[in-house]
């Protein structure tokens, strides 16, 4: 089962939600839009979580990595995929997450961007590029409609 | 648990995104092996 495509859909790569735990940065810096806005979505799986959560403990502890997974489970919609599937490509084709936040240039070249477009309605984004691109008023209104409140959510909660 | 909270334990062990992008490499090739 799929989700209809939408802008206000978000799926992060394990390295991007490892990073906005352990560098901030970028990483951190997108992902603070979607945490601030109640009308976006972080979609993610069970497998993509656990490569996160690997990598989270590989590099600081396995206590918070499991903090950690305990907190983005309340934050994040799952969906289900085949266990052989890219993580991140079957969540943004199966949860209809349009932006797909992630550090792998095979992921982020124009060819990989090319092969995916007419696949998955999903772009692959540097979260720095995602960053600047984020327009919340134009988004707003599209997925939402009337005029942009303002972040609802406080990122840091 | 709070993500503030999250944070600020995860400031003392000082990544990089290169330590990330490595590890994620590292554990994706080991699972393919396993397969």
């Amino acid at each position: 089962m799929t989700t209809d495509p939408s802008p206000a859909r978000v799926v992060a790569d394990a390295d991007v939600l490892a990073a906005d735990l352990l560098v901030g940065g970028p990483a951190r810096a997108a992902l603070d839009r979607v945490r601030e806005h109640s009308w976006t979505t972080l979609v993610a799986s069970d497998p993509l979580l656990d490569d996160a959560a690997a990598v989270i403990g590989e590099l600081s502890s396995d206590e918070l990595a499991r903090d950690w997974r305990a907190r983005i489970e309340r934050d994040c919609e799952l969906v289900s995929h085949p266990s052989d599937d890219h993580p991140a490509l079957a969540v943004a084709y199966r949860g209809g997450a349009m932006h797909l936040l992630t550090l792998d240039d095979s992921l982020l070249s124009a060819p990989a961007g090319a092969a995916l477009r007419g696949r998955v309605e999903t772009s692959p984004r540097h979260p720095r590029a995602f960053d600047a691109l984020f327009d919340a008023e134009s988004l707003y209104r599209e997925v939402v409609g009337g005029a942009y409140p303002g972040p609802d959510r406080d990122p840091r909660g | 648990m709070t993500w503030a909270d999250l944070f600020e334990r995860a400031e003392r062990y000082d990544r990089t995104e290169a330590d990330v992008t490595d590890a994620l490499r590292r554990h994706r090739a080991a699972d393919a092996d396993d397969d």
